[in-house]
């Protein structure tokens, strides 16, 4: 319970901070004039909308609406749409979409309300399962250790390939972009979009293998117990093994280009952890769901191929028009790859306040997605 | 030991369900049941649920050998997975003092891209034995198991045989406090069996607990004191191994007729 509350203020924090300062330090081009900071208003909308995802997440089905739940429903429906039609004449696009985001987080959360961890033992929870999976950690480590040495010696050109990839899609694309579309650019191509692709790979890539991390290994986890957060852990430490490569490679091309790694690069380490929290977070979340729903792949497929375009890879933010800036601002790896580019390209500290909104979202998502993955592991292997 | 006298396990009310395997979940099979919940009408995709245990209780002291017997399907594995904590229950208890239970079944939780040896290090890792301590017994491992010459090389060009038999070298070497063997004491030819029995004989005198499943008459008789006879899910009864398994193989002559 406490730690709903804590994650609930932490959230609306976040998106109050967020909203209200955001729009008024925007990036390069300045957002308009669209909201002037009220927070008890905003707090109100923001509550409301909280209750509606609350109410949605404790019916599993409409057919249960009724009695106290009902009237939870309604009210805080009337609450939302009387104040953003009272409170907020000139409501934007921007604050309709952020009300969104704070209903789906808040119903994600609802969903997996915390308490339904008691309800086999006293002993499931939070705590004890991290307890767990402390006492397992040198299995995580013999066991990494052995996935990267049979990646890596696999294939002859195994490391290379890893290096590559991420060259020759940045080839292709700068033919494209810098060529073709004639888009802008302060720094040539190939470092400005490596600079954010070797981050965004990130993500990509152990939202992928998360796919794979339960189902691959259901012979293992029928045979013997060990703690299943292990078999997530595992793909993200390949995916940040990974990284290590890749990093480097871009610091070799980048000084190529005549970008050298500066003394700003301490807050690679901060916004890389930002990035683990939001990637694992989804992971914990993709990789038990796609055990039960195994449509789940095609659709994270998708998904990830929009986010790739939406997140400000292959062309600068000052770029983005005015109408589209929304995009932006709603994608919390949008602020985190700008923040990476900030450092490497321009040796600048990344903007703190911008950081604020990503780093809540991502804390939110690795809480809620490892809760979804502890209430419903155990299940994992009745579906095997 | 300060719990010498309680229970190294105890199984209280233990219920498991399973879902029939056909009614694979995907997003047509939620939607059409949302809808028709919805419309309040039975849903159509209802899935079919079967009780594989229903309330066994029982208690096992520390240093006891207890066979499980009973007919296929009688849940047998299941309540050796219960244990060993694989799967939780789906009502009821499972308490177990020990510090851990190894599991013996054909499988033996191995990964088949890596060698032997990597796979004795990363089981032994599973049961909460570090590589350190891996690094003293894994000659006697090896030797065990008689699989020398193939140490090194991927797990998936071993025959059966090969694997169980490293599969239960690593669990007897280990040296848990509970030993759940699942049907694995038949494999390899006459003279490694004998050699498994002299290991489990081994392990019941240093006073750890073993919990056995096996078809094979003799080998209960020879190994367990106590038997408990499974049918369809229910403990039908618990006691001395040589009136349980004369009721049961009553049982089995009468079933046959």
């Amino acid at each position: 319970m406490l730690a709903l509350i804590f994650n609930f203020a932490l959230l609306l924090g976040a998106h109050l901070t967020a909203v209200q300062i955001r729009l008024r330090i925007p990036w390069g081009n300045p957002l308009g004039t669209e909201y002037q900071g009220a927070p008890v208003e905003f707090a109100l909308i923001i509550l409301a909308a909280s209750l509606i995802s609350y109410g949605i997440g404790m019916l599993p089905l409409a057919s249960k609406l009724r009695g106290r739940r009902a009237w939870l429903f309604g009210l805080s429906l009337l609450m939302t749409i009387g104040g953003v039609l009272i409170l907020i004449p000139d409501v934007s696009q921007l604050q309709m979409i952020y009300f969104g985001v704070s209903a789906v987080t808040l119903g994600l959360i609802a969903i997996v309300y915390p308490d339904r961890l008691l309800r086999r033992s006293p002993q499931d929870t939070l705590w004890y399962n991290l307890s767990q999976l402390w006492k397992a950690r040198t299995l995580l480590q013999l066991w990494l250790g052995y996935n990267i040495q049979s990646r890596y010696s696999q294939t002859i050109l195994g490391i290379l390939w890893i290096i590559l990839l991420p060259l020759a899609t940045a080839g292709v694309l700068s033919i494209a972009f810098s060529q073709i579309l004639q888009v802008q650019y302060d720094v040539p191509f190939v470092s400005f979009f490596l600079s954010g692709l070797v981050w965004y790979t990130l993500f990509n890539q152990g939202t992928l293998n998360s796919i794979n991390a339960l189902i691959s290994r259901m012979g293992i986890m029928n045979q013997v117990p060990f703690p299943r957060e292990v078999v997530v852990l595992l793909s993200l430490g390949e995916t940040l093994v990974d990284l290590i490569f890749a990093f480097g490679v871009m610091v070799i091309i980048n000084w190529v280009n005549g970008i050298v790694p500066n003394g700003q690069y301490i807050y690679l380490i901060p916004l890389l952890a930002i990035l683990v929290c939001f990637t694992l977070g989804i992971m914990f979340f993709v990789s038990c769901l796609t055990v039960f729903v195994r449509d789940v792949p095609q659709l994270v497929s998708v998904v990830l191929q929009l986010l790739f375009y939406l997140t400000p890879l292959l062309y600068p933010v000052s770029q983005i028009p005015d109408r589209l800036r929304v995009l932006i601002l709603i994608n919390p790896l949008a602020g985190v790859i700008q923040g990476f580019r900030e450092v490497i390209l321009y040796a600048r500290p990344p903007d703190i306040v911008t950081l604020y909104y990503p780093t809540a979202f991502a804390l939110t998502l690795l809480y809620v997605g490892y809760i979804y993955f502890i209430t419903n592991k155990d299940r994992v292997t009745d579906y095997a | 030991m300060s719990h010498a006298h309680a229970p190294i396990i105890s199984v209280e009310k233990l219920y498991k369900q399973y879902v029939r395997a056909e009614q694979r979940p995907s997003f047509r099979h939620e939607a059409v049941n949302a809808l028709r919940q919805i419309l309040n009408r039975r849903p159509t995709l209802q899935s079919k649920q079967f009780w594989a245990l229903e309330d066994v209780s029982f208690t096992i002291n520390r240093g006891e050998s207890v066979a499980i017997v009973g007919r296929n399907g009688s849940g047998k594995t299941t309540l050796l997975r219960l244990i060993s904590g694989i799967m939780p229950p789906t009502k009821g208890k499972v308490m177990v003092q020990g510090k851990f239970a190894a599991l013996l079944s054909l499988g033996a939780g191995f990964l088949p891209d890596l060698t032997g040896r990597k796979n004795i290090y990363l089981n032994a890792a599973i049961h909460g034995v570090p590589p350190r301590e891996t690094d003293k017994i894994i000659d006697e491992i090896i030797d065990f198991a008689e699989i020398r010459p193939f140490i090194d090389s991927p797990l998936k060009h071993y025959s059966s045989g090969m694997s169980a038999r490293l599969g239960f070298s690593v669990a007897v070497h280990i040296l848990p406090d509970i030993v759940l063997i699942d049907e694995v004491l038949s494999v390899g030819d006459a003279a490694f069996q004998e050699k498994c029995n002299r290991r489990v004989l081994d392990l019941k005198t240093q006073g750890r607990t073993l919990l056995l499943v096996s078809h094979a008459g003799e080998t209960i008789r020879t190994l367990c004191e106590r038997s408990l006879w499974l049918h369809k899910g229910k403990l039908m009864q618990d006691g001395q191994t040589h009136l349980v398994m004369d009721a049961y193989e009553e049982f089995l002559t009468q079933e046959e007729s």
